[in-house]
């Protein structure tokens, strides 16, 4: 008698289970977007400051600096890059 | 060479920020439910039920946010890491302490992960005792992303950061303070 209540609070418990699972897995994707969004947004307004520098900087003494600018303004790593160019070119 | 430095870095390059955040987030709900797992905590609202599928149904999506995070990584045409840099913790040159723990935390958790389908062999309870290894994998994941990502200058890293360490940190309290009599008896589970 008592087993059809039982049943329900199950399915019910198993329903909302399944609707959290597909809110997890859109808030992850939303999230994603979103942040890849920021950080290209984030990117390209350093980018424009980073290529400013560079066309005022323009001497030959100044090169690694503007490098380095630019490098960080983009967020890539500027430390892993720098021996595979020199081993590249020796 | 200034040509090369000055190229506009590849969107694969921001999926694999995005996807750090998105899978250091997600490896925080998932401690999180497995802590409150052993502290048995559940509400009328919350069985317990809930807490276990999703912190099974969530390891699973982390999962694919981890392989999102390495292979981009790994493909980005601009850090040229091989499989190893990305695989093997401390090989890489670049930033290699941080990257290392990041690798050690992911490596870690594959394992675990992994030992899921040797349960059976090993036993309920000795599965669990590894099981206590996710303990350290959540602050390595942390300190990599704090140590190692490219975007922790910014406010917005910051806030993640603090959405995934407080909770994770007052349910690791919880779980010290409380700890033994939450360890107590470990159920067996019924072979599924």
């Amino acid at each position: 008698m008592n087993n059809a209540p039982r049943s329900n609070k199950m399915q019910d418990a198993k329903a909302r289970l399944t609707r959290m699972k597909i809110s997890a897995v859109v808030a992850s994707i939303a999230t994603f977007g979103s942040l890849t969004a920021v950080i290209a947004g984030q990117v390209g307004s350093q980018g424009v400051t980073a290529a400013a520098t560079t066309s005022v900087d323009d001497s030959a003494a100044s090169t690694d600096a503007t490098s380095t600018t630019t490098q960080a303004a983009t967020s890539q790593p500027a430390v892993t890059v720098a021996p595979r160019i020199v081993s590249s070119q020796s | 060479m200034i040509l090369a430095l000055t190229q506009a870095p590849s969107p694969v390059w921001y999926f694999a920020r995005a996807a750090g955040f998105v899978s250091l987030l997600l490896l925080a709900a998932v401690v999180a439910l497995g802590l409150a797992l052993t502290l048995r905590w559940r509400t009328p609202n919350w069985p317990t039920f809930l807490s276990e599928g999703l912190h099974r149904y969530l390891t699973t999506v982390l999962y694919v946010f981890l392989a999102i995070h390495i292979v981009t990584i790994w493909l980005d045409p601009f850090t040229k890491f091989n499989l190893a840099d990305v695989l093997v913790p401390f090989v890489s040159n670049y930033r290699s302490l941080w990257m290392g723990l990041g690798i050690l935390a992911f490596d870690l958790a594959l394992a675990l992960g992994l030992s899921i389908y040797i349960r059976n062999r090993i036993g309920y309870r000795a599965w669990r005792v590894a099981h206590y290894a996710t303990n350290v994998i959540f602050p390595l994941a942390l300190i990599h992303g704090i140590g190692t990502g490219s975007d922790t200058h910014t406010w917005w890293a910051l806030v993640i950061y603090g959405v995934a360490a407080v909770p994770v940190g007052a349910l690791a309290a919880a779980r010290m303070v409380g700890g033994q009599a939450a360890l107590a008896p470990v159920r067996e589970q019924p072979a599924s």
